[in-house]
């Protein structure tokens, strides 16, 4: 990355912004987000949790090393932060 | 005779949103938008629809290739036809037509065509050359990409697009950087098509521009994905964040319907950003298109297909 520039990424909670705007609604995609990111990151060894009555997500080791989060934006970075490693979707999914 | 105005900007600078509160605003009222998008697929025409029918214009579509090179003919095709349908009729009034390029064009070779042709160089004259300019990215981009500092360079107007999620300073670092390409070229911020003055940082901070001969050649292609009805918001947005994280250089642009289970939603991104998604209008199709440099289409189709399994096959 360039040393003028910014990290990219978003200033928006954009995922967010896409679901629907009532408790329940916000609440669904915060546990679906859960799942799907913790298939995403079991190769990592990682786990995302949404436990109930809590907005936040807690992506957590293999060791229990957790780190909150409450967007999906920041999800990449407590990725990096557990496991110093970065997902690419084009990788073939071991 | 035909004022024309030729809008030009990077992939998504924000050129359409800008454009239909233009069309919105317009008290002269325009008669014809001509929409270049670079993928074979359009968007931006079903988007633009609604606006343009609001203020009485029609919208042609030119897509699968850039005004400035591949569709030229495309495009000097259908402004003869304007100027032969206003030959034909009791104009009234001089037209105005309205050519939103695609975000790769180079608008330099765009007003070369129109003043190297004889009718147009005779029935049509440029009123504005107008190039927006991402408030947030653009900077990274001016930097960065040969492409849009040319861009800059020949604007006649600088529109700085987002400026509500700008922070403090930022807008008018851009605008330094922008005056610094362009000594001449009105500059005013914009949200969502409403603009304000900016006035540029001075003293300017430094940039470096370090894109001459030191990138790799551009390999800009595009496809379309069709998603299917129900795919989860879920893991289309985490396939798009991790992309949009991994590959902020080579997924340039993504714009298109999502049709979540929740209803259809118009979801855009513009390298390593993703915009606020909103509800889709009517009238524009289900499907995502994308435009890569250096990434094989069927490779983000797999990831895509891998990753978001709910969109179907």
């Amino acid at each position: 990355m360039c040393a003028q520039c910014r990290a990219p990424g978003s200033r928006i909670d954009w995922y967010a912004a896409g679901a629907p705007d009532t408790l329940a609604g916000r609440r669904t995609a915060r546990t679906e987000l859960a799942a799907v990111a913790t298939r995403q990151l079991a190769p990592l060894g990682l786990r995302v949790d949404a436990h109930p009555g809590s907005m936040t997500l807690a992506v957590r080791s293999a060791t229990g090393r957790t780190v909150v989060v409450t967007r999906l934006d920041e999800l990449a970075d407590a990725v990096r932060a557990l496991t110093g490693r970065s997902v690419d979707p084009l990788e073939p999914r071991r | 005779m035909i004022d024309a105005t030729l809008v030009s900007g990077f992939l998504g600078a924000g050129k359409t949103t800008w454009l239909a509160e233009h069309l919105r605003r317009h008290e002269d009222g325009v008669d014809l938008v001509v929409v270049n998008d670079f993928a074979d697929q359009g968007v931006d025409d079903a988007l633009l629809r609604e606006a343009a029918s609001e203020a009485g214009a029609r919208v042609e579509p030119i897509v699968g290739g850039c005004l400035c090179c591949d569709r030229d003919g495309a495009l000097r095709r259908v402004l003869h036809a304007e100027i032969g349908r206003r030959h034909r009729g009791d104009a009234a009034r001089d037209g105005r037509v309205v050519v939103e390029t695609s975000g790769l064009a180079e608008p330099h070779r765009i007003t070369r065509m129109l003043a190297d042709d004889p009718v147009l160089r005779t029935n049509l004259s440029l009123r504005s050359l107008v190039v927006v300019v991402d408030g947030l990215g653009g900077r990274r981009l001016l930097r960065h990409r040969h492409g849009v500092r040319d861009q800059v360079a020949v604007a006649d107007r600088v529109v700085l697009s987002r400026a509500d999620l700008a922070r403090h300073g930022e807008l008018e670092e851009l605008a330094a950087t922008v005056r610094r390409l362009n000594a001449t070229a009105e500059l005013v911020a914009s949200t969502l098509g409403t603009e304000r003055p900016v006035t540029p940082a001075d003293p300017a901070v430094a940039d470096v521009f370090d894109d001459d001969g030191t990138v790799a050649e551009p390999d800009v292609r595009s496809c379309r994905v069709d998603l299917a009805e129900g795919t989860s918001w879920a893991e289309y947005a985490l396939w798009l964040d991790t992309m949009c994280r991994a590959h902020p250089d080579r997924l340039l642009r993504s714009k298109g319907i999502v049709p979540t289970r929740d209803g259809r939603l118009l979801v855009q991104s513009m390298g390593g950003d993703v915009a606020t998604p909103v509800p889709a209008p009517p009238g524009v199709d289900t499907g995502m298109v994308f435009v890569l440099d250096r990434i094989d289409p069927d490779a983000l189709v797999r990831s895509l297909r891998t990753h978001v399994p709910s969109a179907g096959a």
